[in-house]
């Protein structure tokens, strides 16, 4: 099983090396790190610690940035897909305990337990933007939000999504929902190196309005 | 005597048709985009000058009043012109990030020759 590992990023260089060192500790050799427009080093230290760099020529969006990641490991031929953030905020000594729950499944969603590391804005966040999506899908996840998921080739044909932001992730789901794929849920560790990056109030609001457009108007 | 909105309309409409024509000499649009937007700046002219011309529109649309009609109409051309900008974003949009993704992989493609 041909497993790639892709990690979208934007102005990483703090992090990006221990992380790729992290998933190669692991026995990973098919790394992708997609730089979405980085003006900082992310790319030549990606290089150097031995990942594949796909670099955008300007800041698209993390989910366009995924999507070239998975576009290019289906053009090699993978069979598992694992997303994994350039922030260090995943572990990526928990990606074997993703990929071994995807047999026989579609998808593995890598879920934060709620504690007390967790922000209390990301909190409320996470409840509301997960009791919205579980209405309105009708799957009930634990957490909509994490970056951290796993998925076949064959799947991601058919979850492919249009959100060029962080609403790719609630139109996975959808996309999930829509085609009644298999799926299961792993708990993570989460380590929050930034409280003011990532996924903000505004961002919010507009993933809980694209939760409904995706529902209503995606094929 | 002409009125002062009238006034202000025609010099409008006469600054917007001399603009139209100066980018169109610099070369920003062709010959079809000329003659659209002076069609329209003429359209302007025409109403705010000699307003007896749309009296039977105005009455069959039952406006009273030709700063009415001329404001209805210009946010419905407003409206239209949002509607067709928004589709050609989205169109832009869709092409840049196919262009840019395109792009990584040709890098990718040239380092590892």
């Amino acid at each position: 099983m041909k497993t790639h590992i892709i990690i979208p990023g934007l102005n990483e260089e703090k992090h990006i090396s221990s992380v790729i060192a992290k998933v190669k500790k692991e026995g990973f050799e098919n790394i992708i790190f997609v730089d979405d427009g980085s003006t900082d080093k992310s790319s030549l230290l990606a290089e150097k610690a031995g990942a594949t760099v796909l670099k955008h020529v300007v800041n698209l969006g993390k989910g366009a940035a995924v999507k070239t990641g998975c576009d290019y490991c289906c053009e090699l031929g993978a069979d598992v897909l694992v997303l994994l953030d350039a922030d260090g905020q995943h572990k990526p000594e928990e990606i074997k305990k993703l990929i071994s729950k995807l047999k026989g499944k579609d998808i593995v969603f890598g879920y934060r337990p709620l504690n007390k590391n967790m922000p209390p804005i990301m909190r409320f966040g996470n409840w509301y933007i997960n009791t919205a999506s579980s209405l309105i899908n009708g799957i009930n996840l634990r957490d909509t939000q994490s970056g951290f998921r796993c998925f076949t080739a064959s799947a991601y044909k058919k979850i492919r999504w249009t959100s060029n932001d962080y609403s790719m992730e609630s139109e996975m789901i959808s996309n999930v929902a829509k085609h009644k794929l298999k799926y299961a849920e792993v708990p993570i560790t989460t380590i929050y190196n930034d409280n003011f990056k990532g996924t903000t109030v505004m961002d919010g609001v507009k993933i809980f309005l694209n939760i409904i457009k995706f529902k209503m108007f995606t094929k | 005597m002409i009125p002062g909105v009238q006034i202000v309309g025609i010099v409008f409409a006469i600054v917007m048709m001399y603009f139209t024509f100066v980018y169109y000499k610099r070369k920003n649009y062709g010959l079809y985009s000329l003659i659209v937007w002076m069609a329209l700046w003429l359209g302007i002219l025409l109403i705010i000058s000699i307003p007896e011309t749309v009296y039977g529109l105005m009455q069959t649309l039952q406006i009273e009043r030709t700063a009415d009609f001329i404001v209805m109409s210009g946010f419905t051309f407003f409206l239209i012109i949002i509607f067709y900008m928004y589709n050609i974003i989205k169109r832009v949009n869709t092409k840049m990030e196919e262009l840019v993704r395109k792009l990584s992989f040709q890098e990718q493609e040239k380092k590892k020759k």
